[in-house]
């Protein structure tokens, strides 16, 4: 009869603290997911400021004058980093007329 | 003196007080249990609410808006954080002292911010200032206020890399994100996205207990529009309207690129301009997008879609002559004229050298239900559907207004009203083989810019309509034949290029003065569309310039054609077309 009883409040105290402890758990991944958004939020508007930066540096409406008047040298790099299409094409700050033969397809 | 003896109380009084206790006790019992009840079932959904609207407060948490990028992925429009500042009005001790040490931190005005704290004395909370730079943080940082009196909350500022350049087409977003004008009106549902919100429980001191995740909803931020236009060309093209604006000081001008093959616009650009990060001070006349909004008469810029539609109508031959009367040609009570006296001239010639009688004589023959169906053909008349805001439809009077006058004015250019937007979309089926297009400012296929965003477009722009308006030989002829020759011999001269076969148009029309109501002899819309190459036309520029002044005329080919040649060379090297004769290797 002790024997019982001392069983069945072993399991329920058990239930109870395997309850609490799950709770725990599940309270540490919400704060976890809470961070995660934060960073997100963070690293996002890194992203935005750091975008904006570089484009208001490379805008057109920065650099097509200097590019035009020579101001602004140009260097080939020695080696390319992506040898695939180019997305967004260079600034033709030459204005030479392209001939048929120069470059075929549409480079960007 | 004995007194009483205090008798014990009998069995039956003790039975009597015992009950009265126990039934005063079930009593109060009864009664809680009841009131229990109606807080508990009764009133339970009431005293609920009233509950969570004590503890709980709603947050929302804004969506970051989404944004716009060039055709290339070069950006135009993006948003970034910036800090708000507000007071507690009941918290200032000193408002006069505030005001004024705010408003020299924030270049306000101290008496008008005095004003306001004491106006919203009784308010917890108003904004002195949104949206600050990093400079005015510090600077409040700097003043070091007591923190029971001031605050900062975080907004999104919307920024525009590019500065000026296509504020039209772009547009704006207002204090409180709401897009106004161009890309951000029409596109606001998707750039905005959807605020998040977020549920908080507080303690009796305000505190936050919890955040409630489970009736937490995350924003979703704002996805990008991916614009058909290139920002070198729109470049190109803010900077030669400058110029013009410069040498012939109009009341407006504009210019548009298109390429004839897809209708997809590669500059579009209106001057009186605004710079969309500094939009205060704009005059009224700027916010107007003169490429949708402004109609004009397009003069001999029309000649020759009638001329098509009268080819196709077999009323006319491409090889005939017509009789250019010499210069002077009577209609019924009207005598038209040449700006030259001409006799005999090939239809090619009429376009050429822009006869009106000759088109008059064209016009005869379609006569004005045949003149109306095209100039409706042709797409004037009705809104090309574009993806901006404000544009207007022109103006095409009905059938039964016209009159013999319409037989002659019309095939001129004149008693109708067209916007620049709807000229270039013409002239592009022109020279695309007869296929009128809705032009598109963004673009569908999105694949081609780039695949590090999620773009919005393909399932946000609207269905571009194509339909065939005349037959490809004729307007094979027309753009290698007449209009080629406009270029090389005709009234578009300036238009002429090294390396590239041009074809284009002039026009000059002249303006009502709005003092007399009359047509003035010295008010001028000129205009000039060219495109290249004649053979397989990739790039087609419009250049309109209203009321120009001074220079020794107006005519388009004066004006609008050395700018628009300029602006077609720079396009066509931008985008590496090659050219009849090769100059130079890149």
């Amino acid at each position: 009869m002790v024997f019982r009883f001392v069983g069945s409040l072993t399991l329920v105290v058990v239930i109870a603290l395997l309850g609490v402890a799950l709770e725990t758990e599940n309270l540490a991944l919400h704060r976890e997911i809470s961070r995660q958004h934060y960073q997100t939020d963070i690293l996002r508007e890194d992203y935005a400021r750091l975008r904006l930066k570089s484009q208001e540096l490379g805008a057109p409406t920065k650099m097509l004058d200097d590019l035009e008047a020579g101001r602004i040298s140009v260097r080939t790099p020695d080696r390319v980093a992506d040898d695939g299409p180019r997305k967004m094409p260079l600034l033709e700050w030459r204005g030479g007329v392209p001939s048929t033969d120069s470059e075929p397809s549409n480079p960007f | 003196m004995a007194s009483a003896p205090v008798l014990p109380p009998t069995h039956k009084t003790l039975i009597w007080r015992s009950r009265l206790v126990f039934g005063g006790i079930i009593l109060i019992w009864l009664i809680l249990a009841g009131r229990l009840v109606q807080l508990q079932v009764i009133e339970r959904d009431e005293l609920y609410a009233i509950t969570e609207r004590q503890h709980t407060v709603s947050v929302t948490i804004p969506a970051r808006p989404g944004d716009i990028v060039d055709r290339h992925g070069r950006l135009l429009a993006t948003t970034v954080t910036a800090k708000s500042l507000f007071v507690d009005p009941q918290q200032l001790t000193s408002p006069w002292q505030t005001a004024r040490q705010l408003a020299a931190a924030l270049d306000l005005d101290a008496d008008d911010l005095f004003l306001r704290f004491a106006k919203y004395r009784q308010k917890r909370f108003l904004w002195v200032k949104r949206r600050l730079s990093e400079s005015e943080v510090r600077a409040i940082a700097n003043l070091k206020l007591p923190k029971s009196v001031f605050g900062f909350r975080d907004e999104y500022l919307r920024k525009y890399p590019q500065g000026r350049l296509a504020a039209h087409v772009i547009g704006l977003r207002n204090i409180d994100g709401v897009g106004r004008g161009g890309i951000e009106q029409t596109f606001d549902g998707i750039l905005r996205g959807q605020n998040g919100t977020r549920l908080l429980t507080r303690d009796a001191h305000g505190k936050v207990v919890q955040v409630r995740e489970e009736v937490t909803s995350a924003p979703k931020h704002g996805r990008t529009v991916v614009l058909a236009i290139d920002a070198v060309i729109q470049l190109y093209v803010e900077r030669e309207l400058d110029r013009l604006v410069n040498d012939w000081s109009p009341r407006g001008a504009s210019c548009i690129v298109m390429d004839p093959r897809n209708g997809e616009l590669l500059a579009m650009a209106s001057r009186p301009g605004f710079d969309l990060n500094n939009p205060r001070g704009t005059v009224d006349l700027a916010w107007r997008n003169n490429t949708i909004a402004s109609m004009y008469e397009p003069g001999s810029t029309l000649k020759p879609f009638l001329v098509a539609a009268a080819i196709d109508g077999n009323v006319l031959q491409a090889n005939e002559t017509l009789n250019c009367e010499f210069g002077a040609y009577r209609m019924g009570r009207r005598v038209l004229h040449d700006h030259h006296s001409y006799g005999e001239l090939s239809v090619t010639d009429v376009l050429v050298k822009s006869s009106n009688i000759g088109m008059a004589k064209i016009g005869e023959r379609l006569t004005n239900a045949g003149l109306h169906t095209a100039v409706l053909n042709w797409g004037f008349g009705r809104k090309t559907g574009i993806e901006l805001p404000g544009e207007v439809s022109g103006v095409v009077r009905p059938l039964h207004q016209w009159d013999h006058y319409s037989t002659g004015s019309v095939p001129m250019g004149h008693e109708i009203a067209v916007t620049p937007l709807q000229l270039i979309s013409a002239h592009a089926a022109l020279a695309n083989g007869g296929h009128l297009l809705t032009p598109k400012i963004v673009l569908t296929d999105t694949a081609l810019v780039s695949n590090d965003y999620q773009s919005a477009n393909d399932r946000n722009t609207s269905t571009q309509v194509a339909s065939v308006v005349a037959r490809r030989d004729t307007t094979e002829w027309l753009v290698r034949g007449p209009m080629r020759e406009v270029i090389t011999r005709g009234t578009g001269r300036n238009g002429k290029l090294d390396g590239y076969t041009v074809f284009g148009k002039t026009g000059t029309a002249q303006k009502p003065d709005p003092k007399t109501g009359k047509i003035s002899s010295q008010l001028h819309v000129a205009s000039f569309v060219c495109g290249a190459p004649a053979e397989e036309p990739r790039v087609l520029v419009l250049v309109v310039v209203d009321e120009p002044s001074g220079g020794p005329n107006h005519y388009g080919g004066t004006v609008a054609a050395p700018s628009a040649a300029k602006l077609l060379r720079q396009t066509l090297i931008h985008l590496r077309v090659p050219g009849e004769i090769s100059t130079s290797r890149d």
